[in-house]
Protein backbone atom coordinates (compact mmCIF):
# COMPACT_ATOMS: atom_id res chain seq x y z
CA UNK A 1 0.00 0.00 0.00
CA UNK A 2 2.08 2.71 -1.14
CA UNK A 3 1.03 6.27 -2.22
CA UNK A 4 1.41 5.79 -5.38
CA UNK A 5 -1.57 3.72 -6.27
CA UNK A 6 -3.76 6.58 -3.91
CA UNK A 7 -3.04 8.93 -6.59
CA UNK A 8 -3.09 7.14 -9.39
CA UNK A 9 -6.20 5.52 -8.04
CA UNK A 10 -7.88 9.13 -8.00
CA UNK A 11 -6.09 10.73 -10.81
CA UNK A 12 -7.52 8.14 -13.29
CA UNK A 13 -10.83 8.64 -12.45
CA UNK A 14 -13.73 10.09 -14.66
CA UNK A 15 -15.09 12.62 -11.91
CA UNK A 16 -16.87 16.03 -12.57
CA UNK A 17 -14.97 19.35 -11.80
CA UNK A 18 -17.81 20.14 -8.69
CA UNK A 19 -16.86 16.50 -7.12
CA UNK A 20 -12.91 17.38 -7.32
CA UNK A 21 -13.98 21.03 -5.55
CA UNK A 22 -15.68 18.78 -3.05
CA UNK A 23 -12.76 16.33 -2.70
CA UNK A 24 -10.82 19.27 -2.32
CA UNK A 25 -12.51 21.28 0.53
CA UNK A 26 -13.24 18.28 2.59
CA UNK A 27 -11.23 19.45 4.87
CA UNK A 28 -10.53 22.16 8.12
CA UNK A 29 -7.37 23.33 6.17
CA UNK A 30 -5.72 22.93 3.23
CA UNK A 31 -1.84 23.47 2.41
CA UNK A 32 -0.45 25.93 -0.48
CA UNK A 33 -0.53 23.30 -3.07
CA UNK A 34 -4.21 22.39 -2.13
CA UNK A 35 -4.78 26.10 -2.17
CA UNK A 36 -3.27 26.59 -5.60
CA UNK A 37 -4.93 24.02 -6.76
CA UNK A 38 -8.33 24.90 -5.63
CA UNK A 39 -7.45 28.08 -6.93
CA UNK A 40 -7.11 26.31 -10.64
CA UNK A 41 -10.65 24.59 -10.33
CA UNK A 42 -12.30 27.54 -8.88
CA UNK A 43 -11.24 29.44 -11.91
CA UNK A 44 -12.31 26.65 -14.45
CA UNK A 45 -15.75 25.60 -15.53
CA UNK A 46 -18.46 25.15 -12.49
CA UNK A 47 -21.67 24.60 -12.81
CA UNK A 48 -22.19 26.40 -9.76
CA UNK A 49 -25.67 25.45 -8.52
CA UNK A 50 -24.66 21.41 -9.22
CA UNK A 51 -21.50 22.17 -7.04
CA UNK A 52 -24.02 23.60 -3.58
CA UNK A 53 -26.49 20.71 -4.20
CA UNK A 54 -23.97 18.32 -4.71
CA UNK A 55 -22.56 19.91 -1.03
CA UNK A 56 -25.59 19.43 0.31
CA UNK A 57 -26.44 16.08 -0.89
CA UNK A 58 -22.72 15.43 0.96
CA UNK A 59 -23.26 17.38 3.33
CA UNK A 60 -20.49 19.51 2.96
CA UNK A 61 -22.21 23.19 2.26
CA UNK A 62 -20.60 24.35 5.72
CA UNK A 63 -16.89 23.85 4.79
CA UNK A 64 -17.54 24.51 0.86
CA UNK A 65 -18.67 27.82 2.70
CA UNK A 66 -15.62 27.85 4.89
CA UNK A 67 -13.09 27.39 2.01
CA UNK A 68 -14.73 29.46 -0.37
CA UNK A 69 -15.27 32.81 2.09
CA UNK A 70 -11.26 32.98 1.91
CA UNK A 71 -9.64 35.90 0.31
CA UNK A 72 -7.90 33.61 -2.25
CA UNK A 73 -10.99 32.64 -3.75
CA UNK A 74 -14.02 34.47 -2.94
CA UNK A 75 -13.57 37.13 -5.84
CA UNK A 76 -14.22 33.73 -8.13
CA UNK A 77 -17.50 33.01 -6.62
CA UNK A 78 -20.34 34.40 -8.15
CA UNK A 79 -22.17 36.28 -5.39
CA UNK A 80 -25.60 35.00 -5.44
CA UNK A 81 -23.99 31.51 -4.86
CA UNK A 82 -21.95 32.72 -1.64
CA UNK A 83 -24.94 34.53 -0.24
CA UNK A 84 -26.71 30.89 -0.26
CA UNK A 85 -24.15 29.02 1.03
CA UNK A 86 -23.80 31.58 3.95
CA UNK A 87 -27.44 31.00 4.53
CA UNK A 88 -27.10 26.92 4.72
CA UNK A 89 -23.98 27.67 7.05
CA UNK A 90 -26.09 30.30 9.38
CA UNK A 91 -28.78 27.19 9.26
CA UNK A 92 -26.18 24.69 10.60
CA UNK A 93 -25.28 26.97 13.12
CA UNK A 94 -28.44 27.73 14.43
CA UNK A 95 -29.51 24.04 14.46
CA UNK A 96 -26.29 23.51 16.54
CA UNK A 97 -27.76 26.01 19.00
CA UNK A 98 -30.94 24.27 19.02
CA UNK A 99 -29.40 21.01 19.16
CA UNK A 100 -26.97 21.80 22.07
CA UNK A 101 -29.63 22.97 24.15
CA UNK A 102 -31.77 20.38 23.76
CA UNK A 103 -28.29 18.01 24.09
CA UNK A 104 -28.25 19.86 27.46
CA UNK A 105 -31.66 19.02 28.75
CA UNK A 106 -31.07 15.23 27.82
CA UNK A 107 -28.02 15.26 29.19
CA UNK A 108 -29.60 16.37 32.11
CA UNK A 109 -32.42 14.17 32.69
CA UNK A 110 -30.26 11.27 32.27
CA UNK A 111 -27.63 12.63 34.86
CA UNK A 112 -30.43 12.79 37.16
CA UNK A 113 -31.11 9.48 37.45
CA UNK A 114 -27.18 8.72 37.22
CA UNK A 115 -27.85 6.90 33.33
CA UNK A 116 -24.57 7.08 31.57
CA UNK A 117 -24.12 8.17 27.85
CA UNK A 118 -21.69 8.26 25.46
CA UNK A 119 -22.49 11.15 22.39
CA UNK A 120 -21.94 9.71 19.37
CA UNK A 121 -21.39 11.16 15.86
CA UNK A 122 -22.56 15.01 15.27
CA UNK A 123 -22.61 16.48 18.71
CA UNK A 124 -19.19 15.32 19.71
CA UNK A 125 -17.52 16.01 16.44
CA UNK A 126 -18.33 19.59 16.23
CA UNK A 127 -17.25 20.00 20.23
CA UNK A 128 -14.23 18.05 19.54
CA UNK A 129 -12.92 18.27 16.05
CA UNK A 130 -14.95 20.77 14.14
CA UNK A 131 -15.16 23.48 16.71
CA UNK A 132 -17.42 25.40 14.40
CA UNK A 133 -20.76 24.86 14.49
CA UNK A 134 -21.24 26.01 11.04
CA UNK A 135 -18.74 23.76 8.81
CA UNK A 136 -20.69 20.01 10.10
CA UNK A 137 -24.38 19.97 9.64
CA UNK A 138 -26.86 18.11 12.31
CA UNK A 139 -29.43 15.96 11.72
CA UNK A 140 -30.24 14.32 15.26
CA UNK A 141 -28.98 13.68 18.76
CA UNK A 142 -27.57 10.00 18.86
CA UNK A 143 -26.57 8.97 22.18
CA UNK A 144 -25.77 5.52 23.35
CA UNK A 145 -27.24 4.40 26.67
CA UNK A 146 -26.22 0.73 28.67
CA UNK A 147 -28.88 -1.67 27.78
CA UNK A 148 -29.36 -2.27 31.51
CA UNK A 149 -30.56 0.82 31.84
CA UNK A 150 -32.36 1.98 28.25
CA UNK A 151 -35.91 1.47 29.92
CA UNK A 152 -34.72 4.11 32.34
CA UNK A 153 -33.24 6.74 29.83
CA UNK A 154 -36.60 6.32 28.03
CA UNK A 155 -38.37 7.03 30.77
CA UNK A 156 -36.41 10.29 31.70
CA UNK A 157 -36.57 11.45 28.40
CA UNK A 158 -40.72 10.81 28.21
CA UNK A 159 -40.26 12.74 31.87
CA UNK A 160 -39.27 15.96 29.72
CA UNK A 161 -41.52 15.61 26.83
CA UNK A 162 -40.43 13.19 24.60
CA UNK A 163 -42.60 10.83 22.45
CA UNK A 164 -41.52 7.99 20.01
CA UNK A 165 -42.48 9.24 16.21
CA UNK A 166 -43.73 5.83 15.42
CA UNK A 167 -46.36 3.41 16.68
CA UNK A 168 -45.54 0.70 19.52
CA UNK A 169 -45.42 -2.20 17.29
CA UNK A 170 -42.89 -0.55 14.89
CA UNK A 171 -40.55 0.66 17.77
CA UNK A 172 -40.29 -3.03 19.40
CA UNK A 173 -39.29 -3.93 15.83
CA UNK A 174 -36.77 -1.31 15.85
CA UNK A 175 -35.09 -1.80 18.95
CA UNK A 176 -35.07 -5.49 18.44
CA UNK A 177 -33.42 -4.92 14.89
CA UNK A 178 -31.57 -1.62 15.16
CA UNK A 179 -31.09 -1.90 18.74
CA UNK A 180 -32.56 1.35 19.24
CA UNK A 181 -35.30 2.67 20.75
CA UNK A 182 -36.56 4.53 18.09
CA UNK A 183 -36.31 8.31 17.12
CA UNK A 184 -37.91 10.19 20.10
CA UNK A 185 -39.09 14.05 19.03
CA UNK A 186 -40.70 16.82 20.84
CA UNK A 187 -44.04 18.24 20.16
CA UNK A 188 -43.44 21.07 18.04
CA UNK A 189 -39.29 21.14 17.96
CA UNK A 190 -37.07 19.74 14.96
CA UNK A 191 -35.22 17.48 16.40
CA UNK A 192 -34.74 13.93 16.76
CA UNK A 193 -32.63 11.81 19.36
CA UNK A 194 -32.20 8.06 18.81
CA UNK A 195 -30.99 6.12 22.22
CA UNK A 196 -28.93 3.50 20.98
CA UNK A 197 -28.14 -0.08 22.64
CA UNK A 198 -25.66 -0.72 20.86
CA UNK A 199 -23.40 0.10 17.45
CA UNK A 200 -24.43 -2.14 15.01
CA UNK A 201 -28.06 -3.58 14.19
CA UNK A 202 -28.87 -6.66 15.10
CA UNK A 203 -28.88 -8.48 11.63
CA UNK A 204 -25.42 -7.26 11.49
CA UNK A 205 -23.05 -10.25 10.64
CA UNK A 206 -20.40 -8.54 13.14
CA UNK A 207 -20.52 -10.10 16.60
CA UNK A 208 -19.57 -6.93 18.58
CA UNK A 209 -19.15 -6.49 22.18
CA UNK A 210 -20.32 -3.21 22.98
CA UNK A 211 -18.47 -3.32 26.65
CA UNK A 212 -15.70 -2.45 24.13
CA UNK A 213 -16.73 0.48 23.21
CA UNK A 214 -18.13 1.31 26.86
CA UNK A 215 -14.32 1.24 28.04
CA UNK A 216 -12.81 3.06 25.34
CA UNK A 217 -14.65 6.26 26.25
CA UNK A 218 -13.42 9.77 27.02
CA UNK A 219 -15.12 12.35 29.31
CA UNK A 220 -15.63 15.90 28.04
CA UNK A 221 -17.76 18.93 28.22
CA UNK A 222 -20.41 19.44 25.85
CA UNK A 223 -23.54 22.09 26.49
CA UNK A 224 -22.75 22.95 29.90
CA UNK A 225 -22.56 19.20 31.13
CA UNK A 226 -19.70 16.60 31.48
CA UNK A 227 -20.46 13.82 29.09
CA UNK A 228 -18.77 10.83 27.66
CA UNK A 229 -17.17 10.33 23.73
CA UNK A 230 -15.54 7.60 22.04
CA UNK A 231 -11.82 7.91 22.39
CA UNK A 232 -10.11 8.15 18.90
CA UNK A 233 -9.76 4.47 17.59
CA UNK A 234 -13.17 3.84 18.47
CA UNK A 235 -14.59 6.93 17.38
CA UNK A 236 -12.87 5.98 13.82
CA UNK A 237 -14.03 2.68 13.65
CA UNK A 238 -17.52 3.41 14.42
CA UNK A 239 -17.72 6.29 12.18
CA UNK A 240 -16.08 3.95 9.70
CA UNK A 241 -19.24 1.41 10.35
CA UNK A 242 -21.32 4.05 9.46
CA UNK A 243 -19.99 5.30 6.35
CA UNK A 244 -19.46 1.47 5.49
CA UNK A 245 -23.33 0.78 6.53
CA UNK A 246 -24.68 3.70 4.44
CA UNK A 247 -23.12 2.76 1.48
CA UNK A 248 -25.42 -0.25 0.60
CA UNK A 249 -28.13 2.14 0.73
CA UNK A 250 -26.95 5.45 -1.36
CA UNK A 251 -24.17 7.95 -1.44
CA UNK A 252 -26.14 10.73 0.42
CA UNK A 253 -23.60 12.31 3.10
CA UNK A 254 -20.81 10.04 1.97
CA UNK A 255 -18.04 12.95 1.32
CA UNK A 256 -19.61 14.06 4.73
CA UNK A 257 -18.73 10.90 6.94
CA UNK A 258 -15.31 10.34 5.00
CA UNK A 259 -14.47 13.77 6.35
CA UNK A 260 -15.22 13.26 9.28
CA UNK A 261 -13.22 10.34 9.46
CA UNK A 262 -10.32 12.19 8.18
CA UNK A 263 -10.51 15.00 10.56
CA UNK A 264 -10.31 12.64 13.26
CA UNK A 265 -7.42 10.77 11.84
CA UNK A 266 -6.14 14.43 11.29
CA UNK A 267 -6.86 15.68 15.17
CA UNK A 268 -5.77 12.15 16.72
CA UNK A 269 -3.06 10.47 14.31
CA UNK A 270 -0.58 10.82 17.08
CA UNK A 271 -3.00 9.82 20.30
CA UNK A 272 -5.00 7.13 18.56
CA UNK A 273 -3.86 3.85 19.26
CA UNK A 274 -3.60 2.45 15.91
CA UNK A 275 -2.52 -1.23 17.00
CA UNK A 276 -6.28 -2.04 18.30
CA UNK A 277 -6.81 -2.35 14.68
CA UNK A 278 -7.14 -6.21 12.76
CA UNK A 279 -8.87 -8.86 13.25
CA UNK A 280 -7.36 -10.35 16.27
CA UNK A 281 -7.95 -6.89 18.30
CA UNK A 282 -11.30 -6.23 20.39
CA UNK A 283 -12.78 -4.19 17.04
CA UNK A 284 -11.64 -7.03 14.91
CA UNK A 285 -15.45 -7.93 13.70
CA UNK A 286 -15.33 -4.37 12.16
CA UNK A 287 -12.07 -4.74 10.19
CA UNK A 288 -13.16 -4.47 6.94
CA UNK A 289 -15.48 -1.09 7.21
CA UNK A 290 -12.58 0.17 9.13
CA UNK A 291 -9.91 -0.70 6.10
CA UNK A 292 -12.52 1.09 3.43
CA UNK A 293 -13.40 3.83 5.79
CA UNK A 294 -9.48 4.57 6.57
CA UNK A 295 -8.34 3.56 3.01
CA UNK A 296 -10.75 5.76 1.16
CA UNK A 297 -9.77 8.90 4.06
CA UNK A 298 -6.65 8.38 3.27
CA UNK A 299 -6.34 7.93 -0.57
CA UNK A 300 -9.28 10.47 -1.68
CA UNK A 301 -8.98 13.17 1.60
CA UNK A 302 -5.55 12.89 2.31
CA UNK A 303 -5.86 11.63 5.93
CA UNK A 304 -2.63 10.46 7.90
CA UNK A 305 -3.53 6.95 8.50
CA UNK A 306 -0.48 4.90 9.15
CA UNK A 307 1.05 1.93 6.60
CA UNK A 308 -0.03 -0.29 10.08
CA UNK A 309 -3.39 0.36 9.93
CA UNK A 310 -4.26 -0.25 6.55
CA UNK A 311 -2.35 -3.48 6.63
CA UNK A 312 -3.36 -5.31 9.54
CA UNK A 313 -6.92 -4.55 8.51
CA UNK A 314 -6.62 -5.14 4.66
CA UNK A 315 -8.38 -7.73 3.22
CA UNK A 316 -7.25 -10.86 1.74
CA UNK A 317 -6.71 -10.21 -2.18
CA UNK A 318 -7.76 -6.63 -2.12
CA UNK A 319 -7.49 -4.76 -5.12
CA UNK A 320 -7.77 -0.61 -5.17
CA UNK A 321 -9.86 -1.06 -8.42
CA UNK A 322 -12.52 -2.20 -5.87
CA UNK A 323 -11.92 0.46 -3.29
CA UNK A 324 -12.02 2.76 -6.79
CA UNK A 325 -15.18 1.10 -7.64
CA UNK A 326 -16.92 1.64 -4.70
CA UNK A 327 -16.11 5.60 -4.21
CA UNK A 328 -17.60 5.64 -7.87
CA UNK A 329 -20.72 3.75 -7.64
CA UNK A 330 -21.05 4.82 -4.30
CA UNK A 331 -19.51 7.70 -2.65
CA UNK A 332 -19.94 9.73 -5.81
CA UNK A 333 -22.85 8.55 -8.18
CA UNK A 334 -26.35 9.45 -6.92
CA UNK A 335 -27.47 6.92 -9.08
CA UNK A 336 -27.42 3.46 -8.11
CA UNK A 337 -28.91 0.40 -10.42
CA UNK A 338 -29.63 -1.66 -7.72
CA UNK A 339 -29.20 -1.40 -4.11
CA UNK A 340 -28.64 -3.51 -1.25
CA UNK A 341 -30.21 -6.20 -3.40
CA UNK A 342 -28.57 -8.87 -0.18
CA UNK A 343 -29.85 -8.65 2.90
CA UNK A 344 -26.83 -7.58 5.43
CA UNK A 345 -27.21 -11.30 7.31
CA UNK A 346 -27.09 -13.51 4.48
CA UNK A 347 -23.78 -15.85 5.07
CA UNK A 348 -23.31 -15.96 1.10
CA UNK A 349 -23.72 -13.73 -1.82
CA UNK A 350 -24.54 -15.04 -5.52
CA UNK A 351 -25.86 -14.38 -8.62
CA UNK A 352 -29.01 -17.05 -7.49
CA UNK A 353 -29.47 -14.55 -4.23
CA UNK A 354 -29.05 -11.61 -5.74
CA UNK A 355 -31.71 -12.34 -8.15
CA UNK A 356 -34.35 -13.89 -4.88
CA UNK A 357 -33.67 -10.45 -2.80
CA UNK A 358 -34.43 -8.60 -6.10
CA UNK A 359 -37.87 -10.48 -6.82
CA UNK A 360 -38.25 -10.21 -2.99
CA UNK A 361 -38.05 -6.09 -3.43
CA UNK A 362 -40.41 -6.00 -6.41
CA UNK A 363 -43.06 -8.02 -3.94
CA UNK A 364 -42.43 -6.94 -0.39
CA UNK A 365 -45.10 -7.59 1.87
CA UNK A 366 -47.81 -5.46 2.60
CA UNK A 367 -46.66 -3.72 5.88
CA UNK A 368 -43.02 -2.37 3.48
CA UNK A 369 -45.76 -1.48 0.77
CA UNK A 370 -47.80 0.81 3.49
CA UNK A 371 -44.88 2.38 4.60
CA UNK A 372 -42.64 3.22 1.41
CA UNK A 373 -45.95 5.08 0.06
CA UNK A 374 -47.36 6.55 2.91
CA UNK A 375 -50.57 4.86 3.10
CA UNK A 376 -53.05 5.54 5.38
CA UNK A 377 -54.11 2.46 7.40
CA UNK A 378 -56.84 0.50 6.16
CA UNK A 379 -56.01 1.46 2.59
CA UNK A 380 -57.77 -1.90 0.52
CA UNK A 381 -56.12 -1.17 -2.65
CA UNK A 382 -52.30 -1.77 -1.37
CA UNK A 383 -52.45 -4.61 -4.09
CA UNK A 384 -52.52 -2.03 -6.93
CA UNK A 385 -48.75 -1.01 -5.61
CA UNK A 386 -47.25 -4.20 -6.74
CA UNK A 387 -48.45 -2.99 -10.10
CA UNK A 388 -46.30 0.46 -9.33
CA UNK A 389 -43.49 -1.25 -8.29
CA UNK A 390 -43.51 -3.97 -10.83
CA UNK A 391 -43.30 -0.64 -13.82
CA UNK A 392 -40.36 1.03 -11.38
CA UNK A 393 -38.49 -2.33 -11.75
CA UNK A 394 -39.30 -2.57 -15.47
CA UNK A 395 -37.61 0.96 -15.51
CA UNK A 396 -34.42 -0.36 -13.86
CA UNK A 397 -34.26 -3.47 -15.75
CA UNK A 398 -34.17 -0.96 -19.02
CA UNK A 399 -31.55 0.44 -17.13
CA UNK A 400 -29.64 -2.16 -16.69
CA UNK A 401 -30.04 -3.79 -20.25
CA UNK A 402 -28.55 -0.22 -21.49
CA UNK A 403 -26.06 -0.50 -19.65
CA UNK A 404 -25.16 -4.01 -18.19
CA UNK A 405 -21.41 -2.65 -17.13
CA UNK A 406 -23.20 -0.41 -14.50
CA UNK A 407 -24.99 -3.69 -13.75
CA UNK A 408 -22.06 -5.52 -13.59
CA UNK A 409 -20.16 -2.62 -11.21
CA UNK A 410 -22.82 -2.51 -9.03
CA UNK A 411 -22.81 -5.97 -8.67
CA UNK A 412 -19.03 -6.37 -7.78
CA UNK A 413 -19.22 -3.63 -5.26
CA UNK A 414 -22.33 -5.52 -3.32
CA UNK A 415 -20.04 -8.38 -3.57
CA UNK A 416 -16.90 -6.95 -2.10
CA UNK A 417 -18.99 -5.22 0.31
CA UNK A 418 -20.33 -8.42 1.23
CA UNK A 419 -17.16 -10.03 1.52
CA UNK A 420 -15.60 -6.74 4.14
CA UNK A 421 -18.63 -7.51 6.26
CA UNK A 422 -17.24 -11.28 7.00
CA UNK A 423 -13.92 -11.38 7.84
CA UNK A 424 -12.85 -13.14 10.26
CA UNK A 425 -9.18 -14.19 11.56
CA UNK A 426 -7.51 -17.11 9.86
CA UNK A 427 -8.11 -20.48 12.17
CA UNK A 428 -9.38 -18.55 14.86
CA UNK A 429 -12.55 -18.84 16.71
CA UNK A 430 -15.16 -16.81 15.76
CA UNK A 431 -15.56 -13.26 17.67
CA UNK A 432 -18.25 -14.24 20.69
CA UNK A 433 -21.48 -12.19 20.26
CA UNK A 434 -22.80 -9.47 22.67
CA UNK A 435 -25.60 -11.49 23.41
CA UNK A 436 -26.11 -9.64 27.12
CA UNK A 437 -27.48 -7.42 24.76
CA UNK A 438 -29.99 -9.99 23.27
CA UNK A 439 -32.33 -9.68 26.02
CA UNK A 440 -34.35 -6.23 24.83
CA UNK A 441 -37.40 -5.38 26.91
CA UNK A 442 -40.17 -5.35 24.38
CA UNK A 443 -42.52 -3.49 26.59
CA UNK A 444 -41.85 0.10 26.92
CA UNK A 445 -44.64 2.22 28.15
CA UNK A 446 -48.26 1.72 27.46
CA UNK A 447 -48.78 5.21 25.61
CA UNK A 448 -46.91 4.96 22.61
CA UNK A 449 -48.95 5.11 20.11
CA UNK A 450 -49.45 7.91 17.00
CA UNK A 451 -47.21 10.35 15.26
CA UNK A 452 -46.13 13.29 16.70
CA UNK B 1 -39.60 53.59 16.66
CA UNK B 2 -38.62 56.94 15.19
CA UNK B 3 -35.16 57.18 14.48
CA UNK B 4 -32.96 58.34 16.72
CA UNK B 5 -30.78 61.27 16.54
CA UNK B 6 -28.58 62.14 19.54
CA UNK B 7 -26.90 59.67 22.57
CA UNK B 8 -29.18 60.93 24.66
CA UNK B 9 -32.37 59.73 23.07
CA UNK B 10 -30.41 56.08 22.59
CA UNK B 11 -29.72 56.65 26.41
CA UNK B 12 -33.58 56.12 27.04
CA UNK B 13 -33.75 52.70 25.47
CA UNK B 14 -33.13 49.84 28.25
CA UNK B 15 -32.77 47.03 26.10
CA UNK B 16 -32.52 43.41 27.44
CA UNK B 17 -32.04 40.15 24.67
CA UNK B 18 -35.09 37.80 24.89
CA UNK B 19 -34.85 34.74 27.58
CA UNK B 20 -35.61 32.52 24.41
CA UNK B 21 -33.04 33.82 22.00
CA UNK B 22 -29.72 31.50 21.71
CA UNK B 23 -26.59 33.32 20.08
CA UNK B 24 -23.14 31.97 18.52
CA UNK B 25 -20.21 33.76 17.33
CA UNK B 26 -18.55 32.72 14.39
CA UNK B 27 -16.26 34.58 12.62
CA UNK B 28 -16.89 37.91 13.94
CA UNK B 29 -20.74 37.79 13.06
CA UNK B 30 -23.75 35.81 14.95
CA UNK B 31 -26.57 33.90 14.47
CA UNK B 32 -29.59 34.21 16.74
CA UNK B 33 -31.75 31.73 17.19
CA UNK B 34 -35.30 32.74 18.82
CA UNK B 35 -36.43 29.18 20.61
CA UNK B 36 -39.75 30.70 20.43
CA UNK B 37 -40.55 31.21 16.84
CA UNK B 38 -37.71 28.84 15.41
CA UNK B 39 -36.55 31.55 13.12
CA UNK B 40 -32.84 32.41 12.78
CA UNK B 41 -31.20 35.44 12.23
CA UNK B 42 -27.82 36.19 11.11
CA UNK B 43 -25.72 39.86 12.19
CA UNK B 44 -22.56 41.41 10.35
CA UNK B 45 -19.72 42.65 12.28
CA UNK B 46 -21.03 45.64 13.20
CA UNK B 47 -24.42 44.04 14.36
CA UNK B 48 -22.83 40.90 15.72
CA UNK B 49 -20.52 43.19 18.09
CA UNK B 50 -23.47 45.74 19.30
CA UNK B 51 -25.03 42.18 19.99
CA UNK B 52 -22.43 40.82 22.26
CA UNK B 53 -22.11 43.80 23.86
CA UNK B 54 -25.48 44.25 24.33
CA UNK B 55 -25.77 40.69 26.12
CA UNK B 56 -22.92 41.98 28.69
CA UNK B 57 -24.95 44.56 29.90
CA UNK B 58 -22.70 47.47 28.80
CA UNK B 59 -24.07 50.93 28.84
CA UNK B 60 -24.77 53.01 25.68
CA UNK B 61 -21.88 55.07 26.06
CA UNK B 62 -19.61 52.18 25.91
CA UNK B 63 -21.11 50.51 23.16
CA UNK B 64 -20.72 53.27 20.90
CA UNK B 65 -16.83 54.33 22.26
CA UNK B 66 -16.60 50.35 21.89
CA UNK B 67 -18.01 50.45 17.96
CA UNK B 68 -16.33 53.77 17.00
CA UNK B 69 -13.08 52.42 17.99
CA UNK B 70 -13.45 49.38 15.95
CA UNK B 71 -15.12 50.28 12.77
CA UNK B 72 -14.75 53.70 11.01
CA UNK B 73 -18.31 55.60 11.17
CA UNK B 74 -19.29 58.98 12.64
CA UNK B 75 -20.99 58.98 15.75
CA UNK B 76 -24.59 60.23 14.43
CA UNK B 77 -24.81 57.45 11.57
CA UNK B 78 -23.76 55.12 14.45
CA UNK B 79 -26.45 55.93 16.95
CA UNK B 80 -28.94 55.99 13.91
CA UNK B 81 -28.08 52.52 12.64
CA UNK B 82 -28.50 51.42 15.92
CA UNK B 83 -31.87 52.75 16.80
CA UNK B 84 -32.83 51.11 13.36
CA UNK B 85 -31.18 47.91 14.56
CA UNK B 86 -32.33 47.41 17.72
CA UNK B 87 -36.00 48.56 16.66
CA UNK B 88 -35.62 45.39 13.97
CA UNK B 89 -34.23 43.43 16.50
CA UNK B 90 -37.59 44.15 18.70
CA UNK B 91 -40.01 43.73 15.98
CA UNK B 92 -38.78 40.38 15.59
CA UNK B 93 -38.96 39.54 19.32
CA UNK B 94 -35.22 39.13 19.57
CA UNK B 95 -34.90 41.99 22.65
CA UNK B 96 -36.82 43.56 24.81
CA UNK B 97 -36.96 47.53 24.94
CA UNK B 98 -38.30 49.54 27.18
CA UNK B 99 -38.01 53.55 27.35
CA UNK B 100 -36.89 54.92 30.57
CA UNK B 101 -36.73 58.40 32.31
CA UNK B 102 -33.58 60.51 31.61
Amino acid sequence: MTATVVTETLSSMRMSAEHRVLIAIARLKVNTAQEESLGRMLRGPIAWDTLVDEARWHKLEGMLFHHLRQPAFSSLVPPQTMAGLKGLYSRNVARYLFFTQELGQVLSALAERRIPSVILKGAGLVETIYRDPGLRPMADLDILVPHSRSQEAYEALRHIGYQPVVGAAEQAQMQDRDRQLAALVRAGKPVVVELHTHLVERDSPMRLDVAHFWRGTTEVQIAGHRSQVLTPEYEIAFLCNNFFKDRRYYSYSSLGQLCDIAEVCRAQASTADWSRFGLEGPLGPMTGPIFCGLYLARHVLGAPVPDEALAATEPPGFRPAQARLLLERRVLSRNFTARQLVKPSAEKYGLARALREGFRRICPDKAYLAKRYNLRPGFRWVYILYLRRAAESLGVAVKLAVRPGRARDEFSVDRWMHSLNRLRPVGGPKAEAADHDLKFPRHVGDTLGGQT
Amino acid sequence: MKQLNTVRELERLAVTPASDVLFQEVDGEVVLLSLRTGEYFGLNPVGARTWVLLTQKQPWRAVLDDLLQHFDVPEERLVADIGGFVDELGKSGLVKVISVAA
